[in-house]
């Protein structure tokens, strides 16, 4: 596991953001069990109060459950999981909307583009 | 029955002793000043350190970085102002608790490794051998290697090792990673964090190189001239900001 890491912006909302992309794209399948606190704050250099916070954070979107003794689980509920894929699929399509824009393309060249590159990858 | 009582009544307040201890805060620094003749290497520094965070001490050389430490180490005395460490005034009882890495290295160059960790734990006996022998192999050390013959990164990898295995509840690093290789640097960040136990320690580390230690800090101070620029959860500097810890000691201190 790699972190990527900007530190002109909150870290644990990276780390979060990181573990909320990877289990929405199947990285980490349901109920499997993440690496520990420590184990995360050791490979990303970074404070284990972030990383706790990070975790904190993720169990609070219903994406992970930690149990005690245990350490920090996928959820196995599947809808949840569904949900966190769109979310981050919507967010993921507003961040290309946005630079798209700024080139000055309309919906309609968009649309256009977006026909374009079905056929291409046929 | 009065046995029974008598050893309730201990597990029940056992508990709230160690609350005690762990609500108070590590380092209280109050109108702190250091004067050394004319020059004033503090200059009324007010602080509170609270336990369980890892604490970045930022400035350039030379803007009481180094005295500040050694004042919560109790190895220098303030000219004005007073040091409480967890509660006290620093000195035998405080000492006990706190281990202070400095910058420039005091260790005999005869010794080697394995003599010296025997020889630090004659003087610190919280020492623990089986941290000292996990924290030498992560740090690439052997111990028949003597002292004098190790390069600067090796010698400041092995002072960490001493210093991590004391697991003492309050550690004073001046500047760890000065000068000192990057894989040098990368594997001392990397012990810090692995063996940081935040339920009872507190770190205070200080250093002019800013960009690969900040992502191990809670809380940072910019101190400039003796006198405290600027200070603050790291976390909340960077939303409220937009800058890094890096950014920010360009901005604060030049």
């Amino acid at each position: 596991m790699r972190f990527k890491i900007d530190e002109g912006s909150p870290i644990y909302r990276q780390i979060l953001e990181t573990f909320i992309r990877q289990i929405a794209c199947g990285q980490w399948s349901p109920g499997e069990k993440l690496p520990s606190i420590r184990e995360v704050a050791e490979m990303a250099r970074v404070n284990p109060n972030t990383i706790a916070r990070a975790f904190q954070e993720l169990e609070r979107t219903g994406l992970a459950e930690t149990k005690r003794g245990e350490g920090t689980f996928v959820t196995t509920d599947s809808n949840a999981i569904a949900e966190c894929r769109e979310d981050t699929a919507r967010q993921i399509w507003t961040e290309f909307l946005e630079k798209i824009r700024e080139l000055g393309f309309t919906n309609a060249e968009i649309k256009r583009l977006a026909s374009g590159l079905k056929e291409e990858s046929v | 029955m009065s046995v029974t009582m008598q050893g309730q009544n201990q597990y029940q307040q056992a508990p709230a002793a160690v609350h005690a201890i762990y609500e108070q805060p590590a380092v209280q620094l109050t109108g702190l000043v250091k004067r050394y003749g004319l020059n004033k290497a503090l200059d009324g520094v007010d602080l509170t350190f609270e336990s369980g965070k890892v604490v970045g001490l930022l400035g350039h050389n030379g803007s009481g970085k180094t005295t500040m430490l050694k004042i919560i180490a109790g190895l220098r005395s303030p000219s004005s102002g007073t040091v409480k460490v967890f509660g006290m005034a620093p000195g035998v009882k405080t000492k006990q608790r706190v281990a202070f890495l400095p910058e420039v290295n005091a260790y005999y160059e005869w010794m080697t490794i394995d003599y010296l960790i025997d020889f630090a734990k004659s003087f610190h006996p919280d020492l623990s051998w089986e941290r000292a022998e996990v924290l030498k192999k992560f740090m690439d050390l052997k111990g028949e290697s003597k002292v004098g013959a190790l390069s600067k990164g090796q010698q400041a990898r092995l002072k960490l090792v001493i210093g991590l295995a004391r697991n003492a509840d309050l550690m004073l690093l001046d500047e760890p990673l000065a000068g000192i290789d990057p894989p040098s640097r990368a594997r001392i960040l990397q012990a810090l964090v692995g063996e940081f136990r935040q339920e009872h320690q507190t770190l205070i580390i200080s250093t002019h190189e800013v960009k690969e230690a900040e992502p191990i800090f809670d809380h940072v101070v910019f101190l400039c001239e003796g006198k405290v620029a600027l200070q603050g959860d790291a976390e909340a500097l960077r939303a409220s900001t937009g800058h890094s810890m890096e950014e920010l000691f360009g901005e604060v201190l030049e």
